[in-house]
């Protein structure tokens, strides 16, 4: 070890940070050299000025401080469900929070907040058509059309699981009701993940044609990573099915969507 | 075994047996049943919580605001969030460095806003560099007060990311890992944070040093 080493590893090694090795190579270092022994000298007299700098400007909270913290408290108590709900996700999505990922997430998430708004601009300018022309595609927006033909399904929802179209009538008028703030969350969501899916059917494409040109190693860490991905999103959309209101559950299973199209893109590119 | 390696022992033995002892404090000041009954909101254990860490924490704000009156401010909020989020903490005994983790981000989310009312309240402005009415310096001999608004100073133009871990290591002796687990950077930037941090504040404190 010369100097300049020792010299930057001094600081962790007054500290305790280093490894028994390093910590070794740097006494001996210290056994033979008065330069680094002086610099280590040096450096303890600055952590006892800065010790009793913070010992003098240290202060103690004001005695009504913590009166002013009970009274906030006092009318915020401590929402056990919610915060358990917190640790689930904490623990199930840890790996989003992970700052890096975080920012990667993120940039991906923006492109799917583009990608929604300009849906969203697409479908009123489609629905404003419709009012005009009244030629629906049931298949396509099946929840805005009120008015039931004879004979009418039981439900709504029994025809688009069949994928029937619905018969129409001479002269029928088509009503356009408002959707729920719910409603059009719940269409972004699945125009959002159907384009995320078309692109995962690309990259898988392009990845089966490469794949033996991979190192099994690289391949190994991918399919792990890959399944990692998968069951997050398994579990968001198990959560979205219990309460497909859980805005949370949309936001990680989108996120999960990018960080999986990003991956296939990295494999993708190699 | 040399003088030197004797000298060495010692200081790390020393070393060990003040973090214990700070250790042992934390711990049968505070212990996981004390948090445990806070996460179920009793009052009672949460001052206790609140006892122990106030003064780390307030002093941790007021280092990085210097307006005692709003560290008092930023600090109740870091309580109050702590809290309301007590059920988010997994391991009752990093709740420190998890109360560490709120505060920073209170003082940073302050900070900004502060950037954007254009108060001037961040440190990284000059005009934060003058010294609050709400701080009072210790008193002391001229020099003692010189050096330690000497240290504020220094401290005040650290970058953001340097005073932070600079703070949690020297002052409150934090480990890079605890660090990591604050500010979420990655150990290797701490470091390089930290020794050019050093290196800054090296040069504003040397010429006192050398009188002493």
């Amino acid at each position: 070890m010369n100097c300049e080493h020792c010299q930057l590893e001094l600081e962790d090694f007054l500290y305790g940070e280093l490894t028994e090795r390093a910590a070794a190579e740097v006494r001996q270092h210290l056994a033979t050299c008065t330069a680094c022994v002086a610099e280590r000298a040096r450096l303890e007299s600055e952590n006892s000025l800065f010790a009793e700098f913070y010992e003098q400007t240290a202060i103690e909270p004001a005695a009504e401080s913590w009166n002013a913290i009970r009274a906030r408290i006092a009318t915020e108590p401590v929402l056990a469900g919610q915060q358990e709900k917190a640790v689930w996700w904490r623990t199930m999505f840890g790996w989003l929070l992970v700052p890096s990922l975080a920012r990667q997430v993120a940039f991906a998430l923006m492109l799917v907040a583009v990608s929604v708004i300009a849906t969203l601009w697409v479908m009123r300018r489609d629905d404003g058509n419709r009012l005009a022309e009244v030629k629906p595609t049931p298949t396509e927006m099946p929840q805005t059309i009120a008015p039931e033909p004879v004979p009418a399904p039981k439900n709504e929802l029994a025809n688009v699981r069949t994928g029937k179209p619905k018969p129409q009538l001479k002269g029928e008028t088509l009503k356009i009701r408002q959707l729920s703030e719910s409603e059009v969350l719940a269409q972004q969501l699945a125009r959002t993940e159907r384009e995320y899916q078309n692109t995962i059917k690309l990259l898988e494409r392009a990845i089966a044609k490469r794949r033996d040109s991979f190192a099994p190693e690289a391949v190994k860490k991918y399919e792990s990573s890959l399944a990692l991905i998968d069951s997050s999103i398994v579990q968001s959309k198990r959560a979205l099915t219990q309460q497909p209101d859980d805005l949370a559950a949309r936001q990680f299973l989108l996120a999960a969507y990018a960080k999986k199209v990003e991956l296939m893109q990295v494999i993708a590119m190699q | 075994m040399s003088s030197l390696d004797e000298s060495l022992s010692e200081h790390l033995k020393a070393t060990a047996e003040i973090r214990d002892r700070r250790e042992k404090m934390e711990f049968s000041e505070i212990s996981p049943g004390v948090v445990a009954r806070a996460k179920c909101g009793d009052e009672e254990a949460f001052h206790l919580i609140f006892n122990r860490y106030g003064r780390p924490v307030l002093s941790f704000i007021n280092h990085h605001v210097r307006n005692r009156e709003l560290a008092e401010e930023l600090a109740q909020e870091t309580f109050v969030r702590a809290y309301r989020n007590l059920g988010g903490l997994k391991d009752d005994l990093r709740l420190s460095t998890w109360l560490f983790g709120i505060a920073r981000n209170v003082v940073r989310e302050s900070v900004r806003q502060a950037r954007r009312n254009e108060k001037k309240v961040g440190l990284d402005e000059p005009e934060s560099l003058k010294l609050e009415s709400g701080f009072v310096l210790p008193e002391g001999n001229m020099l003692d007060r010189e050096l330690t608004e000497t240290i504020h100073r220094a401290l005040a133009e650290l970058d953001d990311d340097k005073r932070i871990v600079f703070s949690l290591k020297i002052f409150h002796e934090k480990s890079y890992e605890e660090i990591s687990s604050i500010t979420g950077h990655s150990i290797g930037k701490l470091k390089t944070d930290l020794h050019r941090a050093r290196a800054e504040m090296r040069k504003r404190i040397e010429p006192y040093l050398s009188t002493q």
